[in-house]
């Protein structure tokens, strides 16, 4: 009964030998390409990456899924990839906290070098902002009523170390007032928006795409310059925030495990190139009011290096 | 809202609009049975697709598909023991008990009925009522939330008959596993023991499927098994007869409500209504000393609830433009991606949309009948097949779900020791149950108390006494906490005397 | 063939010292204290102090219970039990399908079913079928094998 099951399974594995050695003689991509989103489904950052699957796919010639493997702030998905063979099918895209940021507070399996970057997609500027009804009409008259009264506002965050509690962090310590205010984590942007909503915490900060879906009012941006949908906005700088606290910039980008072959890597790249400067993925962005920042693989590396050392000033300056 | 009707229902329809009622809501029921594929992987992989459509064919295409998929999920419940998704383990309670009895069909007609009633019931509360019913539930903070939630775990002293102390136990450990990783506050890791996987925590699917599925494997394996028996006798769905009814119309219309209204507020979620409205149909119900093997009280009170939040979540989204859940925030993406912009002004500036969207939503609840059927038959014949092939099925099923949960290998480690571990407990009569409401509970419990200690600067008195929503909430937990034991007692006085 | 008619005080003991351990666990690590609502350990302190009374009394009322003999098949359990995990582990390395086939065979042999057009044929086809959805007509790939991505 066993020797049945033998010879069956050495008979597949001859089979399969074969296939496989004519196989690798082909180009790449010889099967799917699959794009891990290291959020659920449904959040900005999974958004973004269905949109850009199908221009990818073209450009690539080839098949390209998403999968989601939540858990973490994104650090189970990394991990996971860190350790995987690089063979150019399975490509992570990464936001700037899960980059570089979890790996200096947390103890996960991969840091700066465990990666081959592929290219950079986009920049969202984070929007600190306030209910549309409350008495802040500027972010001056936010940080004067937090003075007067200290410890009596919330601000909230969809998650301990996300991207939404790095920049009111960054907000706020910049602004001199951290220790005045509270926060208050959520799980999700959802529920801290209905609590803003609700009036239950008085700040939050996250993209613009979520900021509109309510009705709020922004007080300061975090980008280099104003937006030009919210031209009466100040900039972190102009609000008074230093550098380095002033330069939080959410960039997110596909990572490949390291050590994939340069040829595999530039064929991606270019294709991520292709995708992005697409008219399809273009008018995607304009929708989701997303601000695409391409860089190719070798300037994507370089950048990526330098964030991963210049944010830790600003984790310290966070306090996290 | 109303006013707009005729041009909403000429953009419903037309060719394509009922093709994408019709495929959508078929995909979303086939997809909602396979164990693994929940309402969220489902949506979120049609998404892509939508991007192409007009504006209400995509909305629709995504409301099919949700509407479907928690239908779907009670399939796999009644005939195989394992939810398609969490919302749907209360439906496993009664609806295998049914199934094991050879009435799996009729099992899944109450539980088609019960789905359909609560689908178009809460259609028509968002039709009427989205504006003031989202103002009402941002009043549900962290302490509503939290007195709500305490609620729902009573539900684990009703389903743990055989034994409380047991059925305590498997709830506690529930709990606990739902402390395992990150801490919701801090951060910090908790209970990983070093492992890096178990800094996202067990997957609560995973833990579902193995303590459900690959445990019920397991107990029907260590029993003596006929080759040729079957695991159910299950020929299609039996619709139940209009006067099997008499005496359940109660439990439907307060499972409805409970569904809707839970749907409605933030963070809470369709588990935990249907947990909610099973265990009030078992303190209220006429049949309620047979909850557990295999009521259709307990089916309908499960169903009726779990699709009466398909509306409910909604209300907030449409009205406020805040997505309830993972669901509704795709939804509200590809809104955005058609150039709609969500938020309060939403149902105001695209009134036809809106109605086509609602009504759209109400025919979907309705063709869940025929399309409900149509899957039945065609799966049939499988669930034919002799037991033992039905027992290797449901552990291929399994993986194949708890791995498109994330794509994680290590969830299938969890799943199998998950259900090795409910095998030994529930060989010495611990009830799996009350494991599975703790663990979908315990979440939102842990970060809705804490944070209303944050609110209350440490206070857990001024919990009650400042919010008169969560006192209202607190005293039905303590009636409901108290009820058996005076019932018990009055049984016992009526005994003496 | 007894042994686990008995198992009820077994288990009752064994959760309590798992519990018990848990919760010493608690005290080793080093957490902040920065009040309730900001300590990682507060909640589940909570939890596990409930869960260590509710076990005390069960292991009283289990020592005190005496329960009927049932039916307990070994093998099938047995190869469940030891199955399961390889298999599991296995479907990350030699792909779905590959692992798959010998798990559903060695469980239906265990079943007693012998003919092996059935205990090979029922795996195959099931596994295929999987496999050709959902790596194929949904494009959501399972884990393929090392050989070739086609199963």
């Amino acid at each position: 009964m066993f020797e049945r099951f033998k010879t069956t399974s050495c008979l597949a594995a001859i089979v399969c030998a074969g296939m496989a050695s004519s196989a690798a003689a082909q180009e790449f991509p010889q099967q799917p390409v699959n794009l891990v989103v290291p959020f659920n489904a449904g959040g900005g950052t999974d958004l973004l990456i269905r949109g850009f699957a199908p221009a990818f796919a073209e450009a690539l010639g080839g098949n390209v899924y998403v999968s989601n493997m939540a858990g973490g702030s994104g650090t189970v998905a990394a991990g996971s990839l860190a350790e995987e063979d690089p063979d150019g099918y399975r490509l992570g895209y990464w936001s700037m906290t899960v980059a570089t940021v979890q790996p200096q507070i947390k103890d996960v399996p991969y840091d700066k070098d465990s990666w081959t970057p592929i290219c950079s997609i986009a920049a969202s500027p984070m929007i600190l902002f306030t209910n549309a009804g409350s008495p802040f009409k500027t972010i001056d008259d936010a940080v004067e009523a937090v003075k007067d009264e200290p410890g009596r506002y919330l601000f909230g965050s969809s998650g301990p170390g996300a991207m939404t509690h790095l920049a009111a962090v960054a907000a706020f310590e910049g602004l001199g007032v951290l220790k005045d205010v509270r926060h208050l984590p959520f799980q999700g942007s959802g529920p801290a928006l209905q609590a803003m909503a609700a009036g239950t915490i008085q700040f939050y900060a996250d993209t613009e795409i979520l900021m509109n879906s309510g009705d709020f009012r922004p007080l300061v941006v975090f980008a280099p310059e104003r937006l030009e949908s919210y031209p009466e906005v100040p900039t972190a700088a102009e609000a008074g925030i230093e550098p380095p606290l002033a330069e939080l910039d959410l960039w997110g980008g596909l990572f490949a495990p390291h050590d994939l072959d340069p040829k595999i890597r530039d064929q991606l790249s270019e294709a991520c190139g292709k995708a992005v400067a697409s008219d399809e993925f273009q008018a995607f962005a304009e929708r989701t009011a997303t601000v695409l920042n391409y860089r190719d693989a070798e300037s994507f590396d370089v950048f990526f290096r330098k964030q991963y050392d210049d944010n830790k000033v600003l984790i310290e300056a966070a306090g996290l | 809202m109303l006013n707009t009707l005729p041009e909403a229902l000429s953009i419903i329809f037309t060719l394509e609009g009922l093709l994408v009622l019709v495929l959508g809501t078929f995909l979303g029921i086939v997809l909602g049975a396979l164990p693994g594929i929940g309402s969220t992987v489902a949506v979120a992989m049609v998404m892509p697709f939508t991007l192409t459509m007009g504006q209400a064919p995509a909305i629709l295409l995504l409301l099919a598909i949700y509407a479907g998929s928690v239908y779907g999920g009670s399939v796999s419940a009644i005939l195989i023991n394992t939810p398609g998704t969490p919302q749907s383990a209360a439906t496993c309670f009664d609806g295998f008990p049914m199934a094991q009895r050879g009435e799996a069909g009729l099992a899944l007609g109450w539980a088609t009925v019960a789905s359909i009633i609560g689908g178009v019931v809460s259609a028509i509360v968002l039709i009427l009522a989205a504006p003031t019913l989202a103002a009402f539930a941002l009043n549900f903070g962290p302490i509503e939330t939290f007195a709500l939630v305490l609620l729902g775990l009573t539900c684990i002293v009703s389903v743990s008959e055989g034994s409380m102390l047991k059925g305590l136990i498997a709830g506690t450990i529930g709990l606990f596993l739902a402390v395992v990783g990150g801490d919701p506050i801090t951060g910090e890791a908790r209970f990983t023991f070093g492992q890096f996987q178990l800094l996202a925590g067990f997957d609560l699917l995973a833990v579902v499927i193995g303590v459900f599925a690959i445990t019920e494997v397991l107990m029907r394996v260590s029993g003596p098994l006929d080759s040729s028996n079957r695991l159910t006798d299950f020929k299609g769905v039996v619709l139940p007869r209009f006067r099997d009814w008499s005496g359940r119309v109660k439990v439907l219309v307060k499972s409805v409500l409970i569904g809707n209204g839970i749907g409605i507020l933030p963070g809470t979620g369709a588990a935990t209504a249907a947990f909610i409205s099973y265990a009030e149909a078992k303190r209220s119900s006429p049949n309620r000393a047979a909850f557990g093997r295999g009521e259709p009280d307990g089916i309908i009170a499960s169903e009726a609830a779990n699709n009466a939040v398909t509306g409910g979540a909604l209300v907030p989204t449409m009205a406020l433009g805040i997505p309830g859940d993972a669901v509704t925030a795709v939804m509200l993406a590809t809104l955005t991606l058609h150039g709609i912009t969500p938020g309060v002004r939403l149902m105001s500036d695209n009134p036809v949309l809106m109605g086509a969207i609602f009504t759209g939503f109400l025919l979907i609840n309705l063709i869940l009948l025929p399309l409900g059927m149509a899957v039945g038959k065609i799966a049939a014949p499988i669930l034919r097949l002799p037991e033992a092939f039905m027992l290797v099925g449901i552990v291929l099923l399994s993986t194949v779900g708890v791995y498109f949960v994330r794509g994680n290998p290590f969830d299938l480690l969890v799943m199998v020791t998950a259900g090795i571990f409910g095998f030994i407990l529930r060989r010495q009569g611990y009830p799996m149950a009350p494991l599975v409401i703790g663990m979908v509970l315990g979440p939102t419990l842990e970060i809705s108390l804490r944070q209303g200690l944050i609110l209350t600067n440490g206070s857990f008195g001024a919990f009650y006494a400042g919010h008169p929503i969560a006192l209202v909430l607190g005293m039905i937990t303590i009636v409901m906490l108290a009820l058996p034991a005076v019932n018990r007692m009055r049984a016992r006085q009526g005994a003496d005397s | 063939m007894g042994s686990l008619t008995r198992g009820g005080p077994i288990v009752a003991i064994l959760l309590l010292a798992a519990i018990s351990g848990l919760i010493l666990s608690t005290f080793g690590a080093a957490f902040a204290d920065l009040g309730d609502a900001f300590s990682p350990i507060f909640f589940p302190r909570i939890i596990l102090t409930v869960l260590l009374a509710l076990s005390v009394l069960n292991v009283v009322a289990e020592l005190r219970a005496s329960s009927a003999p049932r039916t307990f098949l070994w093998r099938p359990v047995i190869v469940l039990v030891i199955g399961l995990p390889i298999y599991v582990l296995a479907v990350d390395v030699v792909g779905f399908f590959l692992a798959s086939v010998p798990m559903g065979a060695a469980m239906l042999l265990s079943l007693g079913i012998r003919r092996p057009t059935a205990f090979l044929g029922m795996p195959i086809a099931a596994a295929g079928t999987i496999v050709i959805l959902f790596n194929h007509l949904l494009v959501m790939p399972l884990p393929a094998s090392p050989f070739t991505w086609w199963f």
